[in-house]
C-alpha cells in the first residue's frame, strides 16, 4: 500500500541504520527523548530500539495522554459515572486507568452506565438518543484530540443538545516539555517531536527548545523510516554543532499547524492556571478548560465534582518513567505486580504507555539477550 | 484499537490516513471516510477547507486534522 509501505521499506531502513551508526562517534553516547507515546509504541513495535548502535539511547517522555491523568481526575469521572441518570462516555484506554477505588470498568461492573466511544461525536450521538439521561464525555488528549472535542461542543451548542457535557482533561504538550527541560534529573541531548500534535500547533512552537535550552528537536512521523530519519537528523545536528527545530514530517506538518483548528481551540477552551500531571506534579498553564461561552457543557460546572487530589501508589514509578529517569523494566513492580491486565501505574495501561509498549514488544528480546 | 494493530487510534498522538468517500446529506461538515483496512466511519471535516471526495485525510478521534499529499486514493 502506497504511503504506508514506502515508509516501512526494509532496505531503506537498513541504509538509514548504517548512516546512524556512521554518525555516532566511537565511545560517545547520545540520549534522545521521544516526547510522544505514539513514537514509543512505534519504536517498540518495529524493534527500532534493537537496530540502534550502543551509543544511541532512546528515552521515553510524557506524551501518552492516558498515562498523565492523575488518579483524582479518574475518581472525579467515576463519581459522575455512579450518578443514577448519568451515562459516562470515554475512550477505550481510559476504561482501565486505575483511580483510588478502581477503574471505569469496575464502576461499569458495579452497575454504572459507562460506555466506550471512538470519538466525542459518538458521545454526542448517545446524548441525542437518550434525552432523559445526562451524557458526560470524559475528554482526554493533547492538542491532537482537543479539536475533536471542540468540534463536538460547537455542534452540541448549535443543535442545543441540553443533556451533553464534557469533563475536560485536555492537556498541552509545551509546558511539560519545558518542565522536563528545567528538571535537574534530565540528561537528554535531543528530542523527537510529536508529529500529530504538530499537525495542529505546527513545528514553530517548539523553537523554544533549541533557543532557551540548547537542545535540537526534530518533529517526526510515526512509521519506522520516519523515526529512523528523525534520529539521523538529530545526530547530524549534534555532529555539526547545529541546534534547531527541523521538520521530518513535512508531508503532514506545516510550520504553522492547522489555523482553523487553532482558531477553534481558542474559541472553545482557555488555559487552566494549574493542572496535575501524573508523576510530574502540578504544571502551570498546561491544561484546558471550557470558556464561559461553553459553560453549559462543562461537567465541572453542571455537577458536583469533588476535585480531590489523590497521591500515586507508592510502588508505582510512573513519574520517573515519564521523565525518562528510569526505563520501564527498572520500575520495582514492572511485569510482576504491574502488568497490562492488572496495571498499577498508568504507563502500563495505554498501548502508548512506555511500560505497556515495552511489556508487549520489547521484554522478550531483552530477556533473550540477557540469558 | 484498529483491527490489525494493537494500538489505540483515539487517545494517543495517533492518527490514521482515511479517504473521504462521501459527504453527509444533511450536514456538509460530516463525511463518511474509509480507512486502509476498509473501516468506515463518520468524520467531522470542518477543519479542512474545501475537502472533497477522494481526498486522503489524517483523521484522529473522529476529526480530520490535515490533508495528506497523496495516498489511499491511489489504492482505489
Amino acid at each position: 500500500m502506497r504511503y504506508v509501505d514506502e515508509f516501512r521499506d526494509p532496505g531503506l531502513a537498513r541504509a538509514l541504520v548504517g548512516e546512524i551508526v556512521a554518525a555516532v562517534e566511537p565511545g560517545k553516547s547520545v540520549k534522545l527523548m521521544e516526547v510522544c507515546g505514539g513514537h514509543t509504541h512505534s519504536i517498540y513495535r518495529y524493534g527500532i530500539d534493537d537496530l540502534l548502535p550502543e551509543g544511541v539511547e532512546l528515552v521515553h517522555g510524557p506524551g501518552c495522554p492516558v498515562c498523565v491523568i492523575p488518579m483524582g481526575r479518574v475518581d472525579d469521572g467515576i463519581r459522575l459515572a455512579r450518578e443514577a441518570d448519568v451515562v459516562l462516555a470515554c475512550f477505550g484506554d481510559m476504561l482501565r486507568v486505575p483511580g483510588s477505588d478502581g477503574t471505569f470498568l469496575d464502576a461499569k461492573a458495579d452497575g454504572a452506565d459507562v460506555r466506550m466511544v471512538y470519538s466525542p461525536l459518538d458521545a454526542l450521538r448517545i446524548a441525542r438518543e437518550n434525552p432523559g439521561r445526562e451524557v458526560v464525555f470524559f475528554a482526554i488528549g493533547f492538542e491532537t484530540t482537543a479539536p475533536s472535542t471542540a468540534l463536538t461542543l460547537q455542534r452540541a451548542k448549535r443543535e442545543k443538545v441540553g443533556n451533553f457535557s464534557c469533563l475536560v482533561n485536555h492537556v498541552t504538550i509545551l509546558p511539560p516539555l519545558r518542565a522536563l527541560l528545567t528538571s535537574p534529573d534530565l540528561r537528554i541531548d535531543g528530542f523527537i517531536g510529536p508529529g500529530h500534535v504538530a499537525t495542529v500547533i505546527g513545528a514553530r512552537p517548539f523553537e523554544f527548545v533549541p533557543r532557551d535550552y540548547g537542545k535540537p528537536l526534530v518533529v517526526s512521523g510515526f512509521e519506522p523510516l520516519d523515526v529512523l530519519q528523525a534520529i539521523h537528523m538529530l545526530l547530524a545536528q549534534l555532529a555539526e554543532s547545529r541546534c534547531e527545530v527541523e521538520n521530518q514530517y513535512r508531508r503532514v506538518v506545516p510550520d504553522d499547524g492547522n489555523p482553523k483548528a487553532l482558531e477553534l481551540l481558542a474559541e472553545v477552551f482557555e488555559l487552566r492556571e494549574h493542572f496535575e500531571w501524573r508523576g510530574l506534579g502540578f504544571i502551570s498553564h498546561s491544561a484546558l478548560r471550557l470558556r464561559d461561552a461553553y459553560g453549559d457543557f462543562d461537567a465541572e460546572r453542571r455537577f458536583d465534582v469533588p476535585g480531590v487530589r489523590v497521591a500515586d501508589p507508592k510502588a508505582c514509578q510512573c513519574g520517573e518513567v515519564l521523565k525518562g529517569v528510569i526505563k520501564p523494566w527498572e520500575c520495582k513492580v514492572f511485569g510482576t505486580a504491574c502488568t497490562p491486565e492488572h496495571a498499577i501505574g498508568t504507563c502500563m495501561v495505554s498501548s502508548e504507555g512506555a511500560c505497556a509498549a515495552y511489556y508487549n514488544y520489547g521484554r522478550f528480546a531483552r530477556e533473550k539477550a540477557e540469558a | 484499537m484498529t483491527n490489525d494493530e494493537r494500538r489505540c487510534v483515539t487517545c494517543g498522538d495517533l492518527a490514521e490516513p482515511m479517504r473521504l468517500a462521501a459527504f453527509d446529506r444533511d450536514d456538509p461538515e460530516l463525511a463518511v471516510c474509509v480507512g486502509k483496512d476498509g473501516t468506515r466511519c463518520v468524520v467531522d471535516v470542518g477543519l479542512i477547507p474545501d475537502a472533497a471526495p477522494g481526498e486522503s485525510l489524517l483523521v484522529h478521534a473522529g476529526a480530520a486534522l490535515a490533508r495528506l499529499p497523496q495516498g489511499l486514493r491511489d489504492e482505489g
